[in-house]
């Protein structure tokens, strides 16, 4: 039956794709875009499991890949420079966003700010378990944790 | 927040296909490793019209060319077709390329395949066109005046493709745009070759 994909676009200047890496990167202004999550960066690494231990074990044609289940062998995602993420009033930026499909796992790193509305989130590093539902920053001397989030002020009901 | 950010990320996986499948479209296929062959054994020295060669190994087929005409420019070297059509059998899993367009040459001394104008390859679900694709011989393809690889939803498009056969490294550059989710696109090539 077909599937009912969800349209994504991917803009770069270019794409490279090296089987005997296991490695595909997209270069040059590199542009996301999937229903309203929106993505920017100079760079997109993508690792790949080579396909003889693919966890995927895809019998069909290896083109069968392209589909959704066979996207299983991938086993990183990096972005890097000028990373920029946005989705509707949720914000992000940061240097580098590593995605490690094994861990289920997003790290941000390189001064990352999450921002939702007026509420900011802000570390050495932030890292998002996503099968967890559950995240955690990490902060140092240099850069602390540092949370704000805008709560109204009290009374403010009452002037109305 | 957090966790559409993780959802995201989980998108880009699906993304990261698109390449692949251009890589397949020549992993098996070798899009054209072994045309060479098809140059020594046109030694024509007339034009020919309406001509089928094949060329086969151990009673199994490996190429076959089919084309309304074919002359040889004995100066330049070269063997010109008019719509050649080409079924190469990847070996070793005899899965069907089938690559055609309306004027094809090959140069006989450096085996430079060049095929134009909008040239059509097609592999399993896959399929690439562009204004020409030209082989160097030694395995280097390019896709060039714009190229689409299409595959099960996923269209990818740049104007300049490479292909190189023996690194297996894939480059699309100038400007690449990638689709995915964008309902099926599959031409099944034996129904493309039906006479």
């Amino acid at each position: 039956a077909e599937e009912n994909l969800v349209p994504t676009k991917v803009t770069a200047d270019r794409l490279t794709y090296s089987q005997e890496g296991n490695r595909a990167v997209f270069e040059g202004k590199v542009h996301v875009v999937r229903q309203d999550m929106e993505l920017w960066a100079d760079r997109i690494e993508i690792d790949l499991r080579p396909n003889g231990d693919g966890k995927s074990g895809a019998s069909g044609p290896d083109m069968a890949f392209a589909t959704t289940e066979g996207a299983s062998r991938i086993n990183r995602i990096i972005a890097l420079g000028n990373v920029r993420m946005r989705r509707g009033q949720s914000e992000g930026k940061c240097r580098k966003a590593t995605y490690l499909a094994d861990k289920s796992m997003i790290i941000l790193e390189g001064d990352p700010v999450l921002k939702e509305g007026e509420n900011t989130l802000q570390g050495k590093e932030i890292r998002i378990y996503i099968n967890e539902n559950r995240s955690e920053v990490i902060g140092n001397t240099k850069r602390p944790v540092e949370m704000i989030f805008v709560t109204p002020e009290k009374g403010a009901e009452k002037k109305k | 927040m957090l966790r559409r950010l993780a959802v995201f990320f989980l998108v880009l996986s699906l993304l990261a296909v698109i390449g692949f499948a251009l890589v397949k479209l020549t992993e098996r296929a070798g899009l054209m490793p072994d045309l060479s062959g098809f140059v020594t054994d046109v030694e024509i020295d007339m034009a020919a019209k309406g001509i089928e060669l094949t060329h086969g190994n151990e009673g199994k087929l490996i190429w076959r060319l089919r084309a309304e005409s074919a002359s040889y420019d004995q100066e330049k070297g070269l063997v010109l077709v008019q719509t050649p059509n080409i079924d190469y059998f990847t070996q070793p899993s005899d899965k069907l390329l089938h690559v055609r367009a309306p004027q094809g040459s090959v140069h006989q001394e450096s085996s430079e395949v060049h095929f134009w104008p909008e040239v059509t390859a097609l592999y399993e679900k896959a399929s690439l066109t562009a204004k020409e694709i030209m082989y160097d011989g030694q395995g280097l393809l390019t896709a060039s005046g714009g190229a689409i690889v299409k595959q099960e939803g996923v269209t990818l498009m740049a104007p300049v493709m490479h292909f190189d056969l023996n690194a297996r490294v894939f480059v699309a550059e100038g400007g690449v745009v990638v689709e995915s989710g964008t309902g099926k696109i599959f031409t099944d090539p034996l129904k493309a070759n039906a006479p």
